[in-house]
């Protein structure tokens, strides 16, 4: 199992009233499987990510990546967890304007003490991308479509067991989306695991297996598409 | 293709590098507070050297000059003004006769006098080199034999026609030696022999200058120089001449240098005062600025936090920027005060009024370390707040917040 | 754009400081008319004053000519959009600037006695404007010309 969560919760106070982002949550993923989980905003999916990627800490639960307890970490050791052993691509726009998309791939490689080169290997990346011819380019010249390619490449840079992406389509056009989702499939076929977070109905054919968040409660969620409308 | 790898270096040099206005802004901050310190200290340290030179090259423990002269003393020691007054030589025998007095040497003062601007005037000071221990001592350029008749000795400031000689009422003259340079008055002089001294009076006589002097070089003299036995108190020695000799004022060199040791701390408290409220303007405007720059920079913080990036990581970029705009701050600001303080030098002493000598290159070497490491340790400080709220700063919440 | 702004103010404020430096900022003996022939004559026979009118005063002369000189090279860099245009003019202006630096210091010179004010003043401030104009002016012809050797490329 790459990643095991055991009764996941993270509470919040409202005023006097407690209040759960994520309620009890349970989840297991394999090597190479490629998980949707679906969700209204509120839900707490989010939440769910950014606990999994070590910027939140749960009020109760465990969470096991690769074997490893992860909320057992202090800052430098989460802060390697979250650029090795995982890959984080975020909602929105995380593109350092500054840097050009080659350095921006890069990056992470150097936030760390890796191995190799990571100029070949983030060239590499592009090339696997479609978007190598936009290495040296900035940011803020890409379209919304090539910057997703562009986050997912530096997510890849360090080689992680998985990959957690928050609403990576939500911004994008229906063709885009189908690109970047049959990217993320290639993706887990080579051998790295997916976690993605969606409201988009179409996208979730694309996983292995999808879930259903609501009011923080995480069910298994096959028989309940057919019913629900986002 | 091989790219150089993003360091901590780099990274911050990117981030000056994209944002021109505000890193310009930044190195004038710290450009303006180094040049004033370091102009200051070049100041006060040449101020400081001249008041040291001036000491040691006094020579005399006491000086004695016609009564109600004593002020223009200073004026010749300090800005070289003309001054001109004698009385009896025979009062050096007088002064011979005291008990505790070591060595006396007396000179002849005589200065052209002239109104018009562009003549400045060189006092001429005929001395005794058989009993002078006051100039013969700082002879720097070296010439083997002593001074004689029609020869000149030049402070170090005054400057010699090309064939090394000076033009006084048509007549050429011969430099022998230069002194070493004090700061002072001293150092626009010229030093001659009694007889010399009688022709340079028949000369002015000749071309009809106006000279005001007492023609008599063997009887008369300006000033007598005496150096006591160091077992005995010049001020009562300068007492016992007073009572014993009419018609005189007595002169304590120690008195000199701490009137002009007064003035001196005056105008360096007057120095201190605009460097520190300078600085303190100064490190408020960086610290505010760093604060406000950071505060933008939290989104790409917080990128860089996802990305795996340690606290730590993220308050070495912050404290290497704040490096880097030090270290070129502080060189512009060097250049900047050295392009004043140095060419300038001598217009700054004759403004000043006060003896004036640059320090040795060793101080002066040590005065740009200590400004720099003043300036590192100011932008640290500045930056170091806004860094550790930033590192600590929960990254989800400051992405949230950009969304 | 920025750097012909950048550039032509840094000339013309140069090129004003070495005019008008050793007139009124640092002013030379004998630029303003106030001694009398009289008083003057006096002096040279006492030799007090080497002669009537002294170097500095010359050298005060040559330089309001070449200061004026690159100030107008640096309106006209203002004015001149081409960049071979803009690097001929600088490389005038660096010529200018050693002139204007070896006037005061070899080719005329200034009064020999020390404590005057053009040895003083008016000599370092002249040494240290031309010498600013040359810098100035060599780093701009440097940056043109790789300007211009991208612009070839990219075109």
């Amino acid at each position: 199992m790459v990643l095991t969560i055991k009764n996941l919760t993270k509470e919040y106070m409202r005023g006097n009233t407690a209040f759960y982002a994520v309620d009890n949550v349970n989840l297991s993923i394999d090597r190479s499987e490629f998980v949707s989980i679906i969700g209204r905003s509120g839900s707490g999916k989010s939440t769910l990510l950014n606990m999994i990627a070590g910027l939140i800490k749960p009020t109760s639960g465990s969470i096991s990546v690769d074997g490893q307890d992860i909320l057992a970490l202090n800052d430098k050791c989460i802060s390697l967890y979250r650029n090795s052993k995982i890959g984080y691509v975020p909602q929105g726009n995380t593109a350092l304007g500054d840097l050009t998309v080659l350095d921006n791939v890069r990056l992470p490689f150097y936030l760390h003490k890796h191995m190799g080169d990571p100029t070949s290997k983030a060239l590499s990346l592009l090339e696997q991308l479609g978007i190598s011819h936009l290495a040296k380019m900035f940011p803020k010249h890409l379209s919304g479509g090539e910057l997703r390619r562009v986050f997912i490449a530096r997510a890849l840079i360090n080689d992680p067991v998985m990959l957690i992406a928050d609403e990576p389509t939500s911004d994008l056009d229906a063709e885009t989306t189908i690109e970047i989702m049959e990217l993320f499939s290639q993706i887990a076929k080579k051998g790295t695991s997916i976690l993605l977070v969606t409201h988009e109905l179409d996208t979730i054919k694309y996983g292995d297996s999808v879930y259903v968040m609501e009011k923080g409660k995480l069910t298994r969620g096959d028989s309940v598409l057919l019913t629900s409308d986002f | 293709m091989i790219l150089k790898p993003l360091t901590t270096f780099r990274l911050s040099m990117n981030n000056l590098r994209q944002k021109p206005f505000r890193t310009a802004c930044l190195f004038a901050v710290v450009a303006i507070l180094t040049s004033v310190f370091f102009g200051g200290s070049i100041l006060t340290a040449s101020l400081e050297n001249g008041l040291y030179s001036l000491q040691s090259r006094l020579g005399a423990d006491i000086m004695v000059v016609p009564e109600g002269n004593d002020t223009n003393v200073e004026d010749i020691l300090i800005k070289a003004e003309p001054s001109n007054f004698y009385f009896s030589a025979n009062i050096a025998d007088e002064i011979k006769k005291i008990e505790g007095v070591d060595k006396v040497t007396a000179q002849f003062f005589m200065t052209p006098l002239s109104s018009a601007c562009c003549s400045i005037v060189i006092p001429i000071i005929a001395f005794d080199p058989e009993t002078d221990f006051l100039i013969q001592p700082w002879i720097t350029k070296v010439y083997n034999d002593p001074i004689k008749d029609g020869e000149m000795i030049t402070g170090s400031s005054v400057l010699p026609l090309e064939d090394n000689t000076l033009m006084f009422f048509n007549k050429s003259y011969p430099i022998i030696a230069n002194l070493k340079r004090t700061g002072t008055g001293l150092d626009g002089s010229v030093y001659v022999t009694k007889d010399t001294m009688k022709q340079l009076i028949i000369d002015a006589k000749e071309v009809g200058a106006d000279i005001s002097t007492d023609e008599n070089v063997e009887e008369s003299v300006s000033a007598i120089f005496i150096k006591i036995d160091p077992a005995y108190d010049s001020r009562l020695i300068a007492r016992e001449i007073k009572q014993k000799v009419p018609n005189v004022d007595t002169i304590v060199s120690q008195h000199i240098v701490s009137n002009i040791s007064n003035s001196l701390k005056v105008l360096e408290s007057y120095i201190h005062l605009i460097t520190a409220v300078v600085w303190i303007l100064g490190a408020l405007v960086i610290l505010i600025v760093f604060s406000v720059t950071l505060n933008e920079r939290k989104k790409e913080f917080a990128i860089f936090r996802i990305l795996g990036a340690t606290r730590k990581k993220l308050v070495a970029i912050v404290l290497t920027e704040s490096f880097l705009v030090s270290i070129v701050g502080e060189i512009i600001g060097i250049i900047l005060a050295s392009l004043v303080v140095f060419p300038f030098s001598d217009l700054i002493s004759s403004k000043l009024q006060l003896p004036y000598l640059q320090p040795q290159n060793s101080s002066i070497l040590a005065i740009i370390a200590l400004s720099l490491i003043l300036s590192i340790l100011v932008g640290i400080l500045a930056s170091i707040y806004g860094a550790l709220k930033i590192s600590k700063a929960e990254t989800y919440l400051t992405m949230r917040e950009g969304e | 754009m920025k750097n012909r702004i950048l550039t032509s103010i840094i000339l013309i404020i140069l090129g004003s400081l070495i005019a008008l430096g050793p007139i009124v900022i640092f002013p030379v003996c004998g630029i303003h008319a106030e001694e009398t022939e009289h008083e003057m004559a006096k002096e040279i026979q006492e030799g007090a004053m080497q002669q009537a009118k002294m170097k500095c005063f010359w050298t005060a002369r040559a330089e309001l000519g070449i200061g004026i000189l690159i100030a107008i090279l640096g309106v006209l860099h203002f004015i001149l959009k081409s960049e071979q245009l803009r690097i001929g003019l600088s490389i005038g202006a660096i010529l200018n600037g050693v002139l204007a630096l070896l006037i005061p210091n070899t080719l005329i010179g200034v009064c020999g006695k020390a404590g005057m004010m053009c040895r003083i003043g008016t000599l370092p401030a002249l040494t240290i404007f031309s010498s600013l104009v040359i810098i100035v002016c060599t780093v701009n012809v440097f940056y043109l010309y790789r300007l211009r050797k991208k612009d070839l490329m990219n075109a």
